[in-house]
């Protein structure tokens, strides 16, 4: 997902007199959220919540505690995306919610 | 030598010994050597001019300075004394050459280290770089002089002489490792330090070889003589091994240069040129830098040529080209950069084509999957697939 936005940062910068919108193939996974020293990582919820906007696609949550969900899940909306909290269990991860069902 | 056709080896021998080494006059010949091989005020004196002639030379650089620097060097005289020292096992002529060639080679780095200090000018030449990465042809070369040289010492060639120094040039490999010392470089410090050593052990060994071919150190018993050929073999063949890495990654690098240009230029339409290649072997995976100049650009290539490349090569490939687009109309000469194309105002549709085809070629697509809004000046495209 960040290899997509970097090309779209240069494309954007090869253009600058058009707004060049670059959205990434539809089966692109969505990134991993990296959790340092109890932080989640704020680049990874920048690429989520940038393939969300380009894919107009809703993320799930799923995995650690409900805290962690609905911090991620805020945070990718607050960012310009979509995302959901989903179910518990396991390591947090993301998801694409399936076609049609997205938020 | 021959009886009919049978030939006996006690006769080549004998004929060897009356005819070839009977005419050489071994004391002559060690007192010859004995007298250029030590430490002198002398050989103190050209070790000093030939390696600041060298550094001077591979500065420039300009060969025929180089070439000044080698016909200087009293180098080779302690080298191929040590030779005939290991010969005939005189233990008092190894330590007085070796002194000689350590306190020599010293000399030479200590002053290139302060010459390239305070030299404005630090910058890698040609020649400087042709000297950090030895192969087994410069083993082979130091072998072949070695034989030309102790011959033409035995047998009072004098001239020949000339020319071993100049193939097997010594003083510059050292003023390139004091370049590599003052420079803190270190690739090239280590190439030229193991250019320096191959030429100076194969030439000591070599020259001990044929000292014994020659007849000096008679008085050694076979066993002597069995570990003299075993000292030779086995640091010849230690010298082998990084010199024979070194000549095939020359090998490879030649032949992946030809392989990258041609495959590049078959992706593109005969009308397009190849304007600049840069290629970083030493980068995993190999780095491919290419400017093309095109009438048509080609999203794909990329990808196409990466993937293409890798297969031919068997290595990872990370390669980019970057594309011009030339116009066809003016005969395939004039470049069409994009950044130019604004300044000579275009017509709008003609702009709004190129900055497609410029986001069409970052997203790894054609031209014509690039959505268009002229009146929001927005452009909208879905990215190939990134590799891995």
């Amino acid at each position: 997902m960040e290899g997509y936005r970097a090309l779209e940062t240069r494309a954007r910068q090869a253009l600058p007199a058009w707004t060049a919108t670059l959205s990434p193939p539809a089966a692109t996974a969505p990134p991993a959220v990296p959790i340092d020293a109890g932080v989640i990582g704020s680049a990874a919820l920048d690429a989520a919540a940038w393939g969300s906007a380009r894919l107009g696609r809703a993320l799930r949550i799923e995995g650690g505690s409900t805290a962690q969900r609905r911090a991620v899940s805020a945070g990718i909306t607050e960012r310009g995306g979509s995302a959901e909290a989903g179910r518990p269990g396991g390591a947090l991860r993301l998801t694409w919610t399936p076609q049609g069902d997205d938020a | 030598m021959t009886d009919g056709t049978t030939l006996h080896p006690g006769m080549a021998r004998r004929w060897w010994s009356q005819w070839v080494v009977g005419g050489v006059d071994h004391d002559a010949v060690l007192k010859t050597i004995a007298e250029d091989s030590g430490w002198s005020g002398r050989y103190a004196f050209l070790i000093v001019v030939s390696a600041a002639i060298s550094l001077l030379g591979l500065l420039m650089p300009s060969v025929a300075v180089l070439i000044g620097a080698m016909l200087l060097s009293p180098l080779m005289m302690p080298i191929i004394g040590l030779g005939f020292g290991i010969a005939t096992l005189d233990t008092r002529e190894i330590r007085r050459t070796t002194t000689a060639l350590l306190a020599g080679a010293a000399i030479a780095i200590a002053l290139s280290v302060v010459l390239v200090s305070l030299s404005p000018i630090q910058t890698i030449t040609s020649e400087i770089a042709g000297r950090t990465r030895p192969t087994l042809f410069d083993l082979l070369v130091a072998l072949l002089s070695a034989i030309a040289g102790a011959y033409a010492l035995i047998r009072g060639r004098g001239g020949a002489v000339v020319g071993v120094a100049i193939a097997i040039a010594l003083m510059p490999p050292l003023a390139v490792v004091g370049f590599g010392i003052a420079t803190l470089n270190w690739t090239v410090f280590a190439g030229s330090l193991l250019l320096f050593l191959t030429n100076a052990i194969t030439i000591a060994l070599t020259a001990a070889l044929v000292a014994r071919v020659y007849g000096f150190g008679a008085h050694l018993s076979p066993q002597h003589t069995g570990w003299q050929l075993l000292l030779f073999v086995v640091a010849l063949g230690v010298l082998s091994v990084p010199l024979g890495t070194g000549l095939r990654q020359i090998a490879f690098e030649a032949v992946a240069q030809r392989q990258v240009r041609d495959t590049i230029r078959d992706r593109f339409p005969d009308a397009s040129r190849l304007g600049q290649l840069d290629i970083d072997y030493a980068a995993s995976p190999i780095r491919i830098r290419a400017m093309v100049l095109t009438p048509r650009l080609d999203p794909q290539a990329d990808r196409a040529l990466a993937s293409d490349l890798q297969r031919q090569l068997d290595r990872p490939i990370d390669l980019h080209v970057d594309q011009l687009q030339v116009d066809p109309d003016a005969g395939g000469v004039e470049v069409a950069q994009i950044a130019q194309a604004g300044a000579s105002a275009p017509d709008a549709d003609r702009q709004q084509q190129r900055a497609a085809a410029d986001l069409a070629l970052i997203a790894g697509v054609d031209a014509d999957q690039v959505r268009i809004d002229p009146q929001a000046r927005t452009m909208t495209v879905q990215a190939a697939p990134l590799p891995g």
